[in-house]
């Protein structure tokens, strides 16, 4: 069964069209890349998909379910979870206990099972070492790794992922790439927005493009960066 | 490497045992004290109620209401008709006078949740003036006179001096009641949500938190107490009038400022707070309005200079923990991370 189907999805601020009848297809266990410009419309695509913004028109699907009207909250205990772009920790709590607001509340657990969870993905994430810190103390790519951890404490169907690599070092992103390999490979289904494509094509097997709220290409990644509008528009290589 | 979750603060079972040592001693109280000392202690316990009931609402659920005195003069109006008018026992009227605030609360909360922020405040404000000038309408409660608490109520409490002790542990017990309350709110994943909520409502709501019920929750509880306390307050008064039940001054301002300046966020600082509060007003009770000058005056200072009142900055210069709701990994190692 398809994990996700978007159906011709709109959005608009006023008169500029900033999703434009985006239609795709998800099939359970794909990881699929976003790629696109600056203000594409990467980061709407995901808020429309976890119902942070509404649709102007179109609909979503979620394993063959129609919750183009669901709650963000109800979409969340159906199994979606997104990293924020901007980070958005809970300043005033610690970063186990940011957490522990996923594995309990995402994932509809009781405590004690919410808590191995969350010390679980405290270890994957490697932020064990902060668990006691206040989220306010952390910096820009520690509060990163806390989005994906406070994600994968919900253990998502469809994880949503919203440039988390950026800025890591190569070490870093070797480890991060075969952090996400593991997730993938568990059979989470995953969108994943990234502007470091070397890292992306290492995990996902489809790339999607957007340019302008639409879609330009999509397709297997060597196959779509190798188009020549995707390299005019993307890599801003004259066609 | 495996870890474990430490809920205790520092000197946990210390901090229980005198805990319950100094309610045993205040329910000891009528065995000491006359019945001014009891009547003004019984009046703390009922601020104390309404402070930690304000600050699990604002402090904690993101609630910013100024119109609180519409619970408490609902309460007290409810308990002077049920226990004055129908007869009804105090024990039995005094959670009914609660429910009675609480079932108005509710379409109170559907409506004004909607509003954000300053909107919702001020919104809250007008529903309590709405109150007080319908109950001002309302002659089967005495309009704007008022109305007494008849005398065969008082009696069916005792003499003069088994009435004070009787209404003190009433107080005493639902200070507790409220304390206890928000207390295992806070350590629960309700509590959990509450503060992913107010520090990111969005966050919240995509990590699946369901940010409106839980706050319609919060809100209901908070009114059934504070609704109670209501009740007890006016039934030490043996009077209650439209003016003295909404009054925002009494039970909202004071209350602001018995949470702001002991800890707001913090389940201690009502504690520290109305503490202060009483002992100011003992102190500047000969100046006239220089008292609520100087109140204000003091509040916002804290508010600028230690936003986390006096309790903020015990816990921050010391780790004291009261209440402890907060969560710990330990290392199995022993270690801390
Ligand atoms: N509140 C707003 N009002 C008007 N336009 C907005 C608003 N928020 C975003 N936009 C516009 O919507 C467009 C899409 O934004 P979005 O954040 O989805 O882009 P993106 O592809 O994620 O970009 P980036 O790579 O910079 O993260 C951008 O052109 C942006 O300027
Ligand atoms: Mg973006």
């Amino acid at each position: 069964m398809d994990v996700l189907r978007l159906d011709e999805v709109s959005f608009a601020y006023g008169a500029l069209c900033v999703t434009n009848k985006i239609s795709l297809t998800l099939p359970k266990g794909q990881a699929l890349g976003v790629i696109g410009p600056n203000g594409a419309g990467k980061s709407t695509l995901l808020d429309l998909i976890t119902g942070t913004k509404r649709v102007a028109s179109g609909r979503v699907y979620f394993m063959g379910q129609d919750i183009t009207a669901a709650s963000p909250q109800a979409r969340s205990d159906m199994g979606i979870a997104r990293s924020f772009q901007i980070p958005r920790p809970f300043l005033g709590m610690t970063v186990y206990e940011n957490v522990l607001v996923g594995a309990t509340h995402g994932g509809r657990r009781a405590e004690a099972p919410a808590q191995r969870v969350a010390l679980r993905v405290l270890e994957q994430t490697g932020l064990m070492a902060r668990a006691n810190e206040p989220a306010s103390k952390l910096r820009l790519l520690d509060r990163k790794r806390l989005e994906l951890a406070r994600a994968l404490a919900t253990e998502p169907k469809l994880l949503l992922l919203d440039e988390v690599a950026g800025g890591l070092s190569d070490m870093e992103c070797q480890s991060f790439i075969a952090l996400l390999k593991e997730i993938r490979d568990g059979g989470t289904t995953m969108i994943w927005i990234e502007h470091i494509v070397h890292a992306l094509i290492a995990v996902v097997s489809q790339l999607f493009v957007l340019d302008q709220g639409a879609r330009i290409a999509q397709g297997q990644p060597t196959q779509v960066l190798a188009d020549p509008e995707v390299r005019r528009v993307y890599l801003g290589i004259p066609a | 490497m495996g870890a474990t979750i430490s809920r205790s603060g520092p000197h946990g079972p210390k901090i229980a045992l005198a805990g319950a040592a100094v309610v045993l001693i205040l329910a000891a109280l009528p065995a000491f004290a006359d019945r001014a000392t009891l009547r003004l202690a019984t009046e703390m316990a009922g601020y104390l109620t309404l402070a930690v009931m304000w600050n699990l609402l604002a402090g904690y659920a993101g609630v910013m209401s100024i119109g609180q005195q519409v619970f408490v003069g609902l309460g007290g109006y409810a308990f002077f008709v049920v226990a004055g008018l129908w007869g009804v026992p105090v024990f039995a009227a005094l959670p009914l006078a609660g429910a009675f605030a609480a079932f108005i609360a509710l379409p109170i909360a559907l409506i004004l949740f909607r509003l954000n922020g300053a909107y919702f405040a001020v919104a809250t404000w007008v529903v309590a003036e709405i109150a007080a000038l319908v109950i001002a309408q309302t002659y089967a409660v005495g309009g704007g006179a008022g109305m007494s608490l008849p005398t065969q109520v008082a009696k069916s409490l005792g003499n003069n001096d088994q009435r004070s002790a009787l209404i003190w542990w009433l107080a005493l017990a639902l200070c507790c009641i409220a304390a206890g309350l928000a207390y295992l709110w806070m350590r629960s994943p309700r509590g959990l949500a509450l503060m992913a909520m107010r520090d990111d409502e969005i966050a919240a709501a995509g990590l699946g938190v369901s940010t409106t019920r839980n706050r319609i929750m919060v809100y209901l509880i908070a009114t059934f107490i504070t609704g109670i306390a209501g009740a007890i307050l006016f039934l030490v008064k043996l009077r209650i009038s439209p003016s003295a039940a909404f009054d925002v001054n009494e039970w909202t301002a004071s209350i602001i400022f018995i949470v702001v300046i002991g800890g707001l966020g913090y389940l201690e600082g009502p504690l520290l707070g109305v503490l202060l509060f009483f002992a100011l007003r003992a102190l500047l009770a000969g100046f006239g309005p220089w008292y609520l000058i100087a109140l204000g005056a003091l509040a916002i200072a804290t508010m600028l200079f230690a936003p986390g009142g006096l309790w903020g900055l015990i816990h921050r210069r010391f780790g004291w923990e009261i209440f402890p709701v907060r969560r710990r990994v330990i290392l199995t190692n022993g270690e801390t991370p």
